[in-house]
C-alpha cells in the first residue's frame, strides 16, 4: 500500500482525543482510573509492609499516629489499536481504498506516537494470518509505515477470526477498525459484535471507492466479485442506476444501525476529500482527534 | 472474376451488422468489483439472451466469423486468377478450307493445330464446368450444346476435315451469342487462323486465338469454266494469288478425270493476284482438275489444287423485250449454245408463256413484266422495274463494281464509255453492284418474287458492246438463269475462295482479344472451393471454442495436477523409494 511520508508530520499538531480515562499500562500524561504514583492526590490507605516509605504522610501519623499512605491519580498513556482490512476488495477503487485506509491509518499512528500513545496496529482480512505490530515511541513509527507499506490488499480471509485472534491480546483505549465493510450482512454483524465486545471506544471508519458510491453502469453486462469470483448479469438502464443507489443507501443504513446498535461511533470519510482533510475534519469534528492545545475531558 | 452475383453481396452485408454488433458487444463492458453485495440490487434475475450475436467472446471469434463471410462470397463471387479456368467455355472452331493448309514442315495443318488447342483448353476445364462447340466451314452449326462431358465435345471434332469459306462465320458469331446467353459466365474462345473471319458482332467478348505460322502463300484462288458453244469447248479462267514477291511464273498442270491435258505457264504478280484464261474441250459432266507446282516456301497447300466440273446446264429459256431485233444483246444470245431465245419487238405482246430470264432492253410501253424467276434490264426507266431514280446522267464514271460476283465474272468495266445511264436511288432493298459518282447504276434486287439485277446503260448506246466484257455479261447473265443439278454444287465449294489464299500479313480479327492459352495447369481444387472449405472450418471452429478451451484447461489441468497425484498412488502402492523419501520429508 503507498503512504506518502512525506505527508505524516502535518499531523504532528494533532493528538488522539481521550473520552475517558486511559488504561494504558504505559505511564503517561492522560488520566486514568488508576490511582497509583502522580502528581494529582486522590485517598489515603493503611500502610502496608511492601509500600514504599516516601508516600507515608507523615503529618497524619504524628498528628493522629495512624500509618496512612497517600494514593494519587495514576496518569497513563491513551493506548489505541489500529485494524486496517487488507482484503481483496480493498484494492478497487481510484485510489484505492486500501491506500487510503494505509494513509489514514499511519496518520493516526502519527498523531499518537507524537504524544507517546502507544499504538497497535494491525492488517487482517488478506489470505494470511493478521499481521500485527505495536509501537509506543515516534521512533516506532517506521515499523508500522513499513508495515503498511509491505501489505497489499488480496485474498479472502475470515475477518471475523482475524480480529478474534488479535482482539484478545490486550486492550487499548480506543480501536479504530478501517475496512469498506463489504461483508455479508451476518460476517459484519458478527465482526462489528465482536469488536464492540471486546474492546473500549471502538469506531469504524467505512472506507469507501467513488466507484462504489456512483458506480458507471453504463454498457455495463456483468460484475464479478473480485473476492469470491462470483458473477452475474446486472440490469441496464437508468432504472438500473436508481436501484442501485437505492440498493446502496440501504445497505449504508444497516451498517450504520448496526454500529450504532452496538455503541460503535461510524464514519464514512467523504471520498473527494484526501486524508489530511479526513484527520482535520471529519476525525476531529467526531471528537476522534483534538489539537494539542485542546483539553482532555 | 465476376462480382455480379446477389447472393455474394447479401452474404457480405451480413458481415456489416456482425461487426456492429461486435462492436456493440464490445462496448459492454464486464468489470471485477471489489465486491459484488453493492450491485446485487441491480442483479438480473433472467439470464440474457445467448444468440449468435452475444456469443462473440473474443477478437479471434469476430476474426472467425468475418474470415467466414470473406471466404464465402469468395466462394461466391469464384475470384479466380487470370489463369484461370471459367465456368463455361465456348469453343468456335474453324473449319473453313484455310484451315487445312500445311502449318509445319511435318505436315502438321492449321486444323490438327486447333485440335490441340482445343484439347488443352479443355484439359484447363475443372470438374462441374461445362463446355460447348460450334464449328464455321462449309456446315456452320452447333456441334456440342453446353455439356459437362468434356469428351463429347473431343469426339465431335472427330473425322472433320476443313472445307468451305469462312463466309458464314457471322453466322457462327450469331449462335455463339445466342448460347452464351444460356450461361452466366462462359467465355468465348475463337480457334481459327483468321483468314477470312470478319470483325465480330458479339455482346460477350471474345477471345482470339490463333492457329498457323505467318508465311508466303501461292495459290489457285479462283478456277471457272464456261461453256463457248454446244460442242464441249469451254473457257477456263484461273486466278493465282501469290503473297511473294520472288515469284514470277508458275506452272498449272491441267487435268481430266487424271490425264494431264495441258501444262500452263501462268505468270504471277508479285504480292498480287493474277489472271489467265484458256481454252479447252471438255465433255459435259468431267471434271477439271487444276495443280499448282509445290512452292517451297508456301504455307497454304490446299489452295495448290482446285478442281471443277462441267455443269451440265439446261436449255435456258429467254425473253428479250428490244426496240429491234438486231440488236447486239438479241446477237450475243443466239450465240449461246443454251439460249431458247424468244424476242419481243416494239408493239408486240408480252408472252403469257413462263421464261428462265427476262431481259428488258426496251421501255415496256404498259405491256406487263413476262413471268420469269430472273429478271434483267438495262437502259429502260428504273421506274418501270420497281426501281425510284433521280434521273439518268450521261457518261458516269465507273468507281466500283462487283468484280467477284459470278454475273460479273470476266467482265472489265473500266474502260467503256457508258454515255446516257440511269442511276438508281440507294436503298436497304437493293444491292449495290456498279457505283459511279452520281450514285448506283447497276443494282440486285428482288422485284415481285423474281431476282432481279437492273443496269442503268444501254449497251447499245455504250462502247461495251465492242468489248468482250459484254459476251461475257451476257453468258453470265444465262449461267444466272440455268439451274443446276443438285449434286453439282459440291464441285464449286471446292475451289478455294480467293480470300481464302490470302494470309499473310498475319490476321488480326478486329474486337476480339488476344487469348494466351496457358499451358496444362496440374489439377488443383479451385480457389472458390478452398475458401469454403476454410469458411466452414472458421465457422465449426469458433463454434467449438468454448469446448476447445474447456478441453484444454482439462487437459492442462490433469498434467499438472491429476498425474502426479496418479504417479504418486501408483508409487505409494509401488513402495517406491522416491515416494518413501517423499512421505518422510513431509
Amino acid at each position: 500500500m503507498k503512504i506518502d511520508r512525506s505527508r505524516l508530520s502535518r499531523f504532528t499538531a494533532l493528538r488522539l482525543f481521550a473520552p475517558d480515562a486511559s488504561t494504558s499500562p504505559e505511564l503517561g500524561d492522560r488520566r486514568s482510573p488508576f490511582l497509583g504514583r502522580g502528581l494529582e492526590f486522590a485517598d489515603y490507605r493503611s500502610y502496608d509492609p511492601a509500600d514504599d516509605l516516601r508516600l507515608v504522610d507523615w503529618n497524619v501519623y504524628q498528628r493522629l499516629g495512624q500509618v496512612l499512605v497517600r494514593q494519587f491519580h495514576e496518569e497513563r498513556n491513551f493506548a489505541i489499536t489500529i485494524l486496517v482490512d487488507v482484503s481483496a476488495s480493498m484494492g478497487f477503487g481510484t485510489p484505492r481504498k486500501a491506500d487510503r485506509a494505509a494513509e489514514l491509518a499511519a496518520a493516526l499512528a502519527t498523531l499518537a506516537l507524537h504524544r507517546r500513545d502507544p499504538v497497535t496496529l494491525c492488517t487482517f482480512g488478506g489470505d494470511g494470518p493478521p499481521n500485527p505490530a505495536r509501537a509506543t515511541h515516534i521512533r516506532g513509527l517506521g515499523s508500522l509505515v513499513e508495515l503498511l507499506e509491505l501489505q497489499e490488499p488480496g485474498g479472502h480471509g475470515d475477518p471475523h477470526d482475524h480480529l478474534a485472534i488479535e482482539l484478545a491480546r490486550g486492550t487499548s483505549d480506543r480501536t479504530i477498525l478501517i475496512s469498506d465493510l463489504l461483508w455479508e450482512d451476518a460476517d459484519r454483524d458478527a465482526v462489528l459484535g465482536l469488536l464492540a465486545s471486546s474492546r473500549r471506544n471502538p469506531t469504524v471508519i467505512h472506507v469507501l471507492s467513488q466507484d462504489e458510491l456512483t458506480p458507471h453502469l453504463e454498457d455495463l453486462v456483468s460484475v464479478v466479485d473480485g473476492e469470491t469470483g462470483e458473477t452475474f448479469e446486472v440490469r441496464e438502464g437508468a432504472d438500473a442506476a436508481r436501484a442501485y443507489q437505492r440498493g446502496l443507501e440501504e445497505w449504508l443504513d444497516r451498517a450504520r444501525a448496526s454500529c450504532r446498535a452496538m455503541g460503535i461511533e461510524y464514519l464514512r470519510p467523504p471520498t473527494s476529500e484526501d486524508v489530511h482533510s479526513w484527520v482535520y475534519g471529519m476525525l476531529r469534528s467526531s471528537r476522534i482527534v483534538e489539537r494539542t492545545s485542546g483539553t482532555s475531558a | 472474376m465476376t462480382i455480379a452475383r446477389p447472393l455474394a453481396w447479401i452474404v457480405l452485408a451480413l458481415a456489416i451488422p456482425l461487426v456492429a454488433a461486435y462492436v456493440h458487444r464490445r462496448s459492454q463492458r464486464h468489470i471485477t468489483v471489489g465486491s459484488a453485495i453493492l450491485y446485487r440490487a441491480i442483479a438480473s434475475s433472467t439470464a440474457r439472451r445467448r444468440g449468435p450475436i452475444f456469443r462473440l467472446r473474443h477478437p479471434f471469434s469476430l476474426a472467425l466469423a468475418v474470415a467466414a463471410l470473406l471466404a464465402g462470397v469468395t466462394a461466391l463471387v469464384d475470384l479466380r486468377r487470370p489463369n484461370d479456368h471459367p465456368h463455361d467455355t465456348l469453343v468456335i472452331l474453324d473449319t473453313s478450307a484455310s484451315m487445312g493448309a500445311s502449318n509445319t514442315a511435318f505436315g502438321e495443318t492449321r486444323f490438327t493445330e486447333a485440335i490441340d488447342r482445343l484439347t488443352l483448353e479443355l484439359a484447363n476445364l475443372g470438374p462441374g464446368d461445362r463446355a460447348a462447340l460450334i464449328t464455321s466451314g462449309a456446315e456452320t452449326r452447333v456441334r456440342v450444346e453446353w455439356t459437362h462431358d468434356l469428351t463429347q465435345v473431343l469426339q465431335a471434332t472427330e473425322g472433320m476435315t476443313p472445307s468451305g469459306s469462312s463466309d458464314s462465320m457471322a453466322l457462327a458469331f450469331a449462335l455463339a451469342d445466342a448460347m452464351a446467353e444460356r450461361s452466366l459466365d462462359a467465355r468465348v474462345v475463337l480457334l481459327s487462323d483468321g483468314v477470312g473471319v470478319p470483325p465480330p458482332r458479339m455482346k460477350r467478348p471474345l477471345e482470339y486465338a490463333m492457329v498457323g505460322r505467318p508465311g508466303s502463300n501461292l495459290g489457285i484462288s479462283a478456277l471457272a469454266l464456261r461453256e463457248l458453244d454446244g460442242f464441249g469447248l469451254c473457257e477456263v479462267f484461273l486466278s493465282v494469288v501469290a503473297d511473294d514477291p520472288d515469284v514470277v511464273e508458275v506452272d498449272i498442270d491441267l487435268r481430266v478425270d487424271d490425264t494431264l491435258v495441258d501444262v500452263i505457264p501462268v505468270p504471277v504478280r508479285p504480292d498480287g493476284e493474277s489472271g489467265y484464261l484458256h481454252r479447252l474441250e471438255l465433255p459435259d459432266g468431267q471434271r477439271l482438275h487444276a495443280t499448282l507446282g509445290l512452292h517451297g516456301r508456301d504455307v497454304l497447300a490446299i489452295d495448290d489444287t482446285a478442281t471443277v466440273a462441267r455443269q451440265a446446264g439446261t436449255i435456258v429459256r429467254v425473253l428479250l423485250i428490244t426496240s429491234s431485233t438486231r440488236s447486239f444483246v438479241a446477237d450475243a444470245l443466239r450465240t449461246h449454245p443454251r439460249v431458247d431465245l424468244t424476242i419481243v419487238g416494239p408493239g408486240e405482246p408480252t408472252p403469257t408463256a413462263a421464261f428462265d430470264l427476262a431481259i428488258v432492253g426496251a421501255e415496256l410501253q404498259g405491256r406487263p413484266l413476262p413471268r420469269a424467276t430472273k429478271l434483267l434490264a438495262f437502259g429502260v426507266d428504273p421506274t418501270t422495274v420497281g426501281l425510284t431514280s433521280p434521273g439518268p446522267v450521261k457518261d458516269p464514271t465507273i468507281l466500283r463494281w462487283s468484280f467477284d460476283d459470278l454475273r460479273f465474272r470476266f467482265v472489265d468495266l473500266t474502260t467503256s464509255t457508258l454515255g446516257r445511264t440511269w442511276i438508281v436511288n440507294p436503298s436497304t432493298d437493293v444491292l449495290s453492284l456498279v457505283d459511279s459518282e452520281y450514285g448506283p447504276l447497276g443494282v440486285s434486287y428482288r422485284f415481285e418474287d423474281r431476282d432481279a439485277m437492273y443496269l442503268g446503260w444501254n449497251p447499245a448506246d455504250s462502247d461495251f458492246v465492242f468489248q468482250v466484257s459484254f459476251v461475257h455479261l451476257i453468258g453470265n447473265a444465262i449461267d444466272w438463269a440455268r439451274h443446276f443439278p443438285v449434286n453439282d454444287s459440291d464441285t464449286i465449294d471446292a475451289v478455294v475462295p480467293a480470300e481464302e489464299s490470302q494470309l499473310d500479313p498475319r490476321p488480326s480479327i478486329s474486337g476480339t482479344t488476344p487469348e494466351m492459352l496457358t499451358p496444362a495447369q496440374p489439377t488443383s481444387p479451385p480457389l472458390a472451393r478452398v475458401m469454403m472449405w476454410l469458411a466452414l472450418l472458421f465457422v465449426a471452429f469458433d463454434v467449438a471454442f468454448v469446448p476447445v478451451r474447456w478441453a484444454l484447461y482439462t487437459a492442462v489441468k490433469f498434467v499438472r495436477i491429476g498425474v502426479p497425484m496418479l504417479w504418486g498412488k501408483v508409487a505409494e502402492a509401488l513402495h517406491l523409494p522416491w515416494f518413501r523419501r517423499k512421505r518422510e520429508h513431509t
